[in-house]
């Protein structure tokens, strides 16, 4: 294991805010195609800002504002919905401008590139001389794309530039190319370990998350250890690493230290994986062929999850009746599922057959091959844990639920603790949770499972109230009862009035006062009570809670 | 043109034979094990059958639904809960619901109208294998909607669990359960720790109903079997109530 082969040599083509070059391209709706580059603007992907312009940044815009802040903070901004097909779409002519010197090609997304420099480099002469070229190319793939009353350089500029990195490996090749926007010129890192490694040790472990695809939570703990940039974590021992992290312990030393781009658990794909469908008739239907696609796709999918593995590279070949071929290898750090992966050969799709440079007849195969596999850590695993024949029907029948009332009105719950029965558990929308297989939290249970100190004990009620039932609790005067700070009954409770009549309480219990939050707007001080009251079916039992002096029928044990 | 009905019923003799024959009582889900003697089978064994239409009904309906809800979800069945955005979660994990399998689809009850929810649960019946429902949601809809849901529930081979009566659905099996008393709250002493719950089993065609005493939930929140040793207070040790000094 203690074996590193230093990574292949890579170029990176990189624009930070692709989704913008490609809004402007495609035409801002409603404002006609006559953008001027002065003009602030900001792509929203899901209600949040995504990515602005360097001109709305100066105006105080800034990726994770809603809507309205970013209205707030610059009146004028134009606001473009996020569109991933249509960044895919026009990201073509550019791949394919570059794809003119350098065939193999890795789209990692729309908008940035990678590729193996060792033949290239060597035809051009030297890395230099590439990164001049592939700026060249790139900028000359856009200038096709746009329409002539648009300035490609001052596009470019809206996408915050474009730059070009050359490294040992992925990772150092991206960052070298984000470098490379600052610097406004082309990033060569000198080969050799030594020198990547001294290139990426000022990095802050933050571009992890967003370059290499780490866990955000990792990251966080990094951070929280002490271990702000790459070098902190390069210089510690890697069984110390290991000690800690276990296998991804081992991954991180050698991501960050330079010596591999890839997951040491990589393993080459077998060589029948190859997936490929042919079709007698011609397809010149686009969505035709997307669900062919599909069948495609599912078939790999179900093979990784019965491996348990995940795919992070694939390469997709589509070729016409005249011989024409679209041929594109895509990459994903994270790994792709099913739904990444057709997202991918429906972008190629798009862009080949939607776009200027059309094929002139109809798609007679379609190929899917799988170039880099790894083990699936179990981030993957998620939600559809059994796979068993029922979850299968449960997951189809709850995506068309989700068809009729929104994401949001099909929900798990996921344990996440409180002394209130209401904050014990949240509602997560199953989208979420089958998206990014964030998993759901059950509740620790067993002899050591911590306990909330002021939550109720158990057994819990069955009907939990999340917006409160105003009520009424009597004394034996008729009065209101009240519970000092001291946490006091003011007298024994008779009564609960409810907007429907009043019922008499048989037993009580309490007060359990409960003071939270103190420190923030979010501060509350209650106190709750159980009754048990004589409705006309019997004794009932209610959970109910005073705070400044109101009365709330929280839960209601059913 | 007609068929004689002799040639018609050798006919579907002849059908008959190739398909292996399945009882209804065959098809059977979990139930648990406490409310097993209700339904008539020994505790540990599956009661519940599949295609059956169960109400529930009285003070502790909910907890009622939620207890028959569990076992089926515990062997790997998925329940979908429609139309009841305040059932008590923890309860509910208490109860032994597996959570993990336990849909709650809450868009559609409010806002939208009744077609949106006669497809919602349409579409819900096909995935999971216990459907619960509240007297609200069944009252929304109509009930052609709810005759072809019995329907879809029977060859699909799931239950639908009712909390509260509606009155409008034919119920296959009646749980009728009332609260006898509470158990571990005095004059401001104590929590509550159990309740005594009679649960009265109808199922329909056959015959005198079945009852038991039970515990729902009992001190952990669990349903246990109320026998007369365990019918005691729970609390060890004398409670004293607390008099305010000073």
């Amino acid at each position: 294991m203690s074996v590193s082969t230093q990574p292949p040599r890579c170029a990176v083509v990189h624009t930070p805010a692709w989704p913008l070059i490609a809004a402007v391209m495609n035409g801002i709706a409603g404002r006609g195609p006559e953008y001027a580059p002065d003009q602030p603007l900001a792509v929203l992907r899901s209600q949040r800002v995504y990515c602005c312009s360097p001109v709305a940044w100066r105006d105080g815009v800034r990726p994770g504002m809603r809507r309205r802040q970013a209205q707030g903070a610059c009146p004028h901004v134009v606001l473009v919905a996020d569109e991933p097909d249509r960044d895919a779409r026009c990201f073509e002519p550019v791949a394919r401008s570059v794809g003119t010197l350098v065939p193999l090609l890795d789209i990692e997304s729309p908008g940035s590139l990678s590729m193996a420099t060792r033949g290239p480099s060597r035809y051009v002469g030297g890395d230099a001389a590439l990164t001049v070229r592939l700026a060249d190319l790139a900028m000359a793939g856009l200038s096709t794309a746009v329409a002539s009353r648009i300035d490609p350089v001052a596009l470019l500029s809206t996408g915050g530039g474009l730059g070009v990195g050359v490294a040992d490996g992925r990772l150092a090749a991206t960052l070298a190319a984000r470098h490379a926007i600052r610097r406004g010129e082309p990033v060569v890192v000198e080969p050799g370990p030594a020198a990547t490694a001294a290139f990426l040790a000022p990095y802050p472990v933050a571009a992890l998350s967003a370059v290499a695809g780490c866990d955000v939570g990792l990251v966080d703990l990094l951070q929280r250890l002490g271990l702000r940039r790459f070098g902190d974590v390069a210089a510690l021992s890697p069984h110390h690493m290991v000690d800690r992290f276990g296998s991804l312990g081992h991954t991180l030393h050698r991501l960050v230290s330079g010596t591999d781009d890839t997951a040491p658990s990589a393993l080459p794909p077998p060589p029948d994986l190859t997936i490929a469908r042919l079709f007698d008739d011609p397809v010149t239907q686009f969505d035709m062929l997307v669900f062919a696609a599909k069948s495609l796709v599912d078939e790999l999918g179900r093979y990784f999850t019965d491996c348990g593995q995940v795919c992070t590279r694939v390469r997709v070949e589509a070729e016409t009746e005249h011989g024409e071929t679209s041929v594109r290898v895509w990459h994903r750090a994270e790994g792709m599922n099913e739904s990444a992966m057709i997202d991918r050969v429906r972008w190629q799709l798009d862009g080949w057959i939607n776009g200027d440079d059309r094929p002139s007849a109809g798609v007679t195969k379609l190929v899917l091959v799988p170039l880099e596999i790894r083990g699936d850590a179990g981030t993957q695993e998620g939600f559809w844990g059994g796979r068993t024949a029922a979850d299968d029907a449960a997951a189809r029948a709850i995506a068309r639920v989700m068809g009729l009332v929104g994401p949001a009105g099909v929900t798990v719950a996921s344990w996440c603790g409180g002394r209130d029965p209401r904050e014990q558990y949240r509602m997560v929308s199953l989208a979420d949770v089958g998206a990014d297989g964030a998993t759901v939290c059950e509740r620790p249970t067993g002899p050591t499972a911590p306990a909330w100190s002021g939550a109720i004990p158990t057994p819990s009620p069955a009907l939990v109230h999340h917006q409160p039932v105003s009520v009424q609790v009597l004394d034996a005067d008729d009065r209101v009862v009240s519970v000092s700070g001291r946490g006091f009954v003011s007298a024994a409770p008779v009564m609960l009035c409810r907007e429907h009549g009043r019922v008499a309480v048989l037993a009580w219990a309490g007060p359990w006062p409960i003071e939270e939050r103190w420190w923030d707007e979010r501060a509350r001080r209650a106190a709750r009570l159980q009754l048990v009251v004589q409705a006309s079916d019997g004794p009932r039992a209610y959970l109910v809670e005073v705070s400044s002096g109101q009365w709330w029928l929280v839960a209601e044990y059913a | 043109m007609s068929v004689p009905a002799a040639r018609r019923a050798v006919d579907l003799s002849n059908l008959r034979g190739g398909i292996p024959a399945v009882m209804a009582h065959e098809r059977l889900l979990p139930v648990h094990p406490v409310l097993a003697p209700l339904f008539g089978v020994a505790p540990g064994d599956p009661g519940l059958v599949r295609g059956h239409t169960v109400v529930c009904s009285g003070s502790a309906a909910l907890s009622c639904a939620l207890a028959v809800v569990a076992a089926p979800t515990q062997v790997g069945s998925w329940a979908g809960v429609v139309g009841l955005p305040s059932v008590g979660v923890s309860a509910a994990a208490e109860l032994g619901v597996v959570l993990s399998r336990t849909v709650f689809v809450t868009g559609a009850s409010s806002s939208s109208a009744s077609s949106d929810m006669a497809a919602v649960i349409s579409a819900l019946v096909d995935g999971v294998e216990v459907l619960v429902l509240s007297r609200q949601v069944v009252g929304s809809v109509s009930g052609g909607v709810i005759r072809k849901l019995h329907t879809r529930l029977q060859s699909r081979g799931g239950v639908l669990v009712v909390v509260d009566d509606p009155g409008s659905v034919t119920a296959d099996v009646r749980l009728a359960a009332t609260t006898t008393m509470w158990d571990g709250v005095g004059a401001g002493n104590g929590h509550l720790q159990r309740r005594r719950v009679s649960i009265e089993l109808e199922v329909r065609r056959r015959g005198r109903p079945t009852r038991a005493d039970v515990w729902l939930p009992d001190h952990r929140g669990g349903l246990s079997m109320c026998d007369e040793q365990s019918s005691g207070n729970v609390s060890s040790g004398n409670v004293l109530p607390l008099h305010r000094t000073g």
